[in-house]
């Protein structure tokens, strides 16, 4: 098939500033939108990956393996496993076990609502900062048990609706009735635990009056003699007094992910919808542009054109104009979008404007260029041709 | 041809800008090799006789002794370990949740959901196949030779553990009901 | 000259508009000779652009035979039509139709896209039809620099730049003031004594009409008379 030059798709875009402007900016905003609703899914699906790793075994009650908030297992489970599975990581001498409690107790920090919001907070021993390598103290020092200390997440002002100033190092924060003192912040880059609280576990425990554990998280050694998950999970079997079974950290967030799936249908649908109406405005616009030379495109077949290289030429014409409305919203998107804090039910997350969502959001703004041209195209391109070249 | 080079060269300018962003990925654990099914030694051809009940036989046991039990494969989500040659067996006597109502909706009935823990537990036993190491064989059991969750299994073997609740059998031979 | 180029035999169009059935053109036989300029007179309405636009291959008849160069125009497919259009035949307007985003050299070239040539071909091609028409120094300007009469030309460029047999023109000067038109029939006179072209022109004007060697007249869908130019001069009723 011959095609018409890609001149003139290109300068056909400049007969009207107008609509040029109307399609670019149009496009521009329903791709933003589309951006920003990949931001959040992108944003919340690998925080939740990101905060599960692969090496990491979790160890909790049977029956609570999609909530470690409901699991309860013995305080020997730590020291058990630390014994009997050979071949966990270590380093300096110390095993990557970590014992942990998490449970999502009210908050109330700086002008945040006084009823406070419910935040994990994680009773952790130092050892949680091997098994979870993603986390760092950022600023200040690991809190002292009995000193009423406690870390707070990069992000943790953002699930409770306060500045980041309120969470400084050195403020106080109302944890379920008691106060406690910000001895550092933690960093847990696009992870779900910068949003959280860590305290010591002994601390927590007492404060919370529980005897239990929620879990234990161990990371595999690596090389010969290594632990495999089946070996930890034999070893959770082994013991049918102490009601544990193990899991992948990884799995056990993938499966939270997937809890959130409807969050995240809700989010596409409603993008959906407004993009919709970004295709009925197109097809508005597109119509507008190409009934205005009906005959002009007559005469193009009645040189011998195609119409479906005409067709081609106007899906250039327009994916041209959507795309670069596409191309200015990923930009503005990177710059204002990305990082973008946004609290959910689980933590919070920063809205991720990465290569899939940019991907996602260029192929929105093609999808717009193309569903905006194909109805159009056909109510002008099926008059015959002598009628065609009759129109004024 | 070369207007659609064009877009896609802009969709791919646009990819690799944004690509630094992505960092590393999370550590993988090294490939392994694939775990082979239990021998078929294990199984036994005919069902062994006198076998017990898990729950009235757990109050007698003590390790050392030789045991014939007969329970079903289940007490939790995935009563089996992948990749290792270990189960837990529980009475037949526990109705299973698709079995006690009508309560059918449960994708993993023979994790004895509705009862308390406690009772799973006590009415449960470890059965495990092991090698000369004393642990569990590397082996799949899930899926070979009808070994499966809620398959009514018959255990020959000796008694590694009787601790309290915790009972671990060592298996010389199985023999499942077909 | 022995077989004509353009051979009608009861050539006959009709539309139908819900229950009522219009023929422009019926029962109309026609030859046309290699190298002849015939001229289309006639009152409005008459037909004249629905034959004109059968001959060009835009249009299908409903019943009789379209010869042309010995192919069965009327039986082509829709595909191999166009490719027929682009090869047999140049189409002049009356509105020119240059498409007003091209140069008036990109409008000449657009024909040529359509068959496969080197681009120096291409480009000795355009030049040389522009210079045909006398608007080489005007190759860089848009449609709407140019005057209507400039216009017309690159449009006559348009239509012969890829070389067909045949020109088919609706009222080429229809909108053009007389000096204008004058020198685009001068053209079309040139174009079919010296270029050889076979001509068929629709006009109402006596004068322009009186360039051509044979004038015939439509009326209601029917030839009315055929005549001499010289003497249909005379007898333009119109
Ligand atoms: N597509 C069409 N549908 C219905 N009628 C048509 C169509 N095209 C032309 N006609 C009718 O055919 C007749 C001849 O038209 P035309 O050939 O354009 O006349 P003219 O001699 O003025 O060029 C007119 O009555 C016109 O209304
Ligand atoms: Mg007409």
């Amino acid at each position: 098939m011959q095609t018409l030059p890609f001149t003139y798709s290109a300068r056909n875009l400049g007969r009207s500033r107008l609509r040029l402007l109307l399609s670019v900016m149009g496009s521009a905003m329903v791709v933003l939108l589309v951006l920003a609703a990949g931001g959040f899914v992108r944003g919340m699906t690998t925080g939740l990956e990101r905060t599960g790793d692969e090496a990491n075994v979790m160890i909790v009650g049977i029956g609570s393996e999609e909530s470690i908030e409901r699991s309860e297992i013995p305080a020997s489970v730590a020291s058990l496993l630390d014994a009997s599975v050979p071949g966990l990581r270590t380093a300096f001498g110390t095993t990557f076990v970590s014992p942990e409690v998490q449970v999502q107790l009210p908050v109330v920090a700086g002008a945040g609502s006084p009823e406070g919001r419910l935040v994990l907070v994680r009773g952790v021993t130092p050892t949680a900062l091997l098994v979870h390598s993603q986390c760092q103290i950022a600023q200040g020092h690991w809190p002292r048990s009995g000193h009423n200390e406690i870390l707070v997440g990069q992000l943790a002002h953002t699930k409770l609706g306060v500045s980041a100033a309120a969470l400084a190092v050195g403020s106080t924060v109302n944890i379920d009735g008691r106060d406690w003192i910000v001895s550092g912040r933690l960093a847990a880059p696009r992870s779900v635990i910068d949003a959280e609280i860590w305290m010591p576990l002994a601390d927590l425990k007492e404060a919370t009056r529980r005897l239990t554990d929620s879990c234990v998280i161990a990371t595999l050694g690596t090389g010969p003699g290594a632990a495999e998950f089946a070996d930890v999970a034999a070893f959770a079997r082994q013991r049918l007094d102490l009601e544990i079974t193990a899991m992948t950290e990884s799995s056990y967030y993938a499966r939270l992910a997937g809890f959130f799936a409807p969050v995240r249908a809700v989010v596409w649908i409603t993008a959906g919808l407004i993009g919709l109406g970004g295709v009925f405005g197109g097809l508005n616009t597109m119509y507008a542009a190409f009934a205005s030379r009906v005959r002009e495109l007559g005469m193009l077949q009645c040189l011998g054109f195609r119409r479906s290289a005409i067709v081609l030429s106007m899906l250039q014409e327009s994916c041209l104009a959507t795309a670069s409305g596409a191309l200015l919203a990923s930009a503005a998107a990177v710059f204002f979008l990305d990082g973008v804090a946004v609290q959910f039910s689980m933590g919070a997350f920063g809205l991720l404007i990465d290569a899939p969502a940019l991907l996602v959001g260029l192929g929105a703004g093609l999808l717009l260029g193309l569903l905006g041209t194909i109805a159009p195209a056909y109510r002008c391109l099926k008059l015959p041709i002598s009628e065609s070249l009759k129109s004024i | 041809m070369f207007r659609t080079a064009t877009l896609l060269t802009l969709a791919a300018v646009l990819a690799s800008t944004s690509a630094c962003s992505k960092s590393d990925a999370p550590t993988k654990p090294a490939a392994k090799a694939a775990v082979a099914p239990l021998p078929g030694s294990y199984f036994l051809a005919e069902a062994p006789a006198d076998a017990k009940d898990i729950r009235a036989a757990k109050r007698s046991l003590k390790a050392g002794d030789k045991v014939v039990l007969i329970g079903r494969i289940g007490g939790s989500e995935d009563p089996f370990v992948p990749e290792r040659a270990i189960f837990t067996l529980v009475d037949k006597a526990m109705k299973t949740c698709d079995e006690g109502s009508d309560m059918d909706t449960c994708k993993t009935p023979w994790d004895y959901c509705c009862d308390p823990r406690e009772q799973i537990t006590a009415n449960s036993a470890v059965v495990q196949i092991v090698g000369p190491d004393g642990q569990p064989l590397k082996a799949v059991l899930n899926g070979v030779k009808g070994l499966k969750p809620q398959a009514t299994v018959t255990v020959v073997g000796t008694v590694s553990k009787a601790e309290g609740q915790n009972v671990v059998v060592n298996a010389t031979g199985l023999f499942v009901k077909p | 000259m022995s077989e004509p180029l353009i051979q009608c035999r009861s050539l006959t169009r009709t539309y139908t508009r819900g229950t009522e059935t219009i023929t422009p053109l019926e029962r109309l036989d026609l030859d046309v000779m290699p190298g002849e300029f015939l001229a289309l007179m006639g009152p409005s309405g008459s037909g004249k652009t629905t034959l004109l636009n059968l001959i060009a291959g835009i249009d299908r008849p409903t019943s009789g035979t379209l010869h042309i160069g010995g192919i069965d125009v009327g039986g082509l497919s829709r595909s191999r039509l166009a490719d027929w259009r682009s090869r047999a035949v140049g189409y002049i307007f009356q509105l020119y139709n240059l498409v007003p985003v091209l140069t008036a050299y990109e409008n000449v070239e657009l024909p040529l896209l359509l068959h496969r040539m080197s681009g120096a071909d291409r480009h000795s091609r355009v030049a040389a039809a522009l210079d045909l028409v006398g608007i080489t120094d005007r190759a860089d300007h848009y449609p709407r620099q140019l005057s209507g009469g400039q216009e017309q030309r690159v449009a006559i460029a348009r239509a012969i730049v890829a070389d067909p047999a045949i020109l088919v023109a609706d009222e080429p000067t229809g909108d053009l003031d007389k000096a204008s038109a004058a020198a685009i029939m001068e053209l079309l006179g040139r174009l079919s004594r010296e270029a050889g072209k076979t001509l068929i022109m629709v006009s109402h004007d006596p004068a322009c009409a009186a360039h051509a060697g044979r004038i015939l007249h439509l009326d209601k869908g029917r030839l009315v008379e055929h005549a001499a130019a010289t003497v249909g001069a005379a007898g333009v009723t119109t």
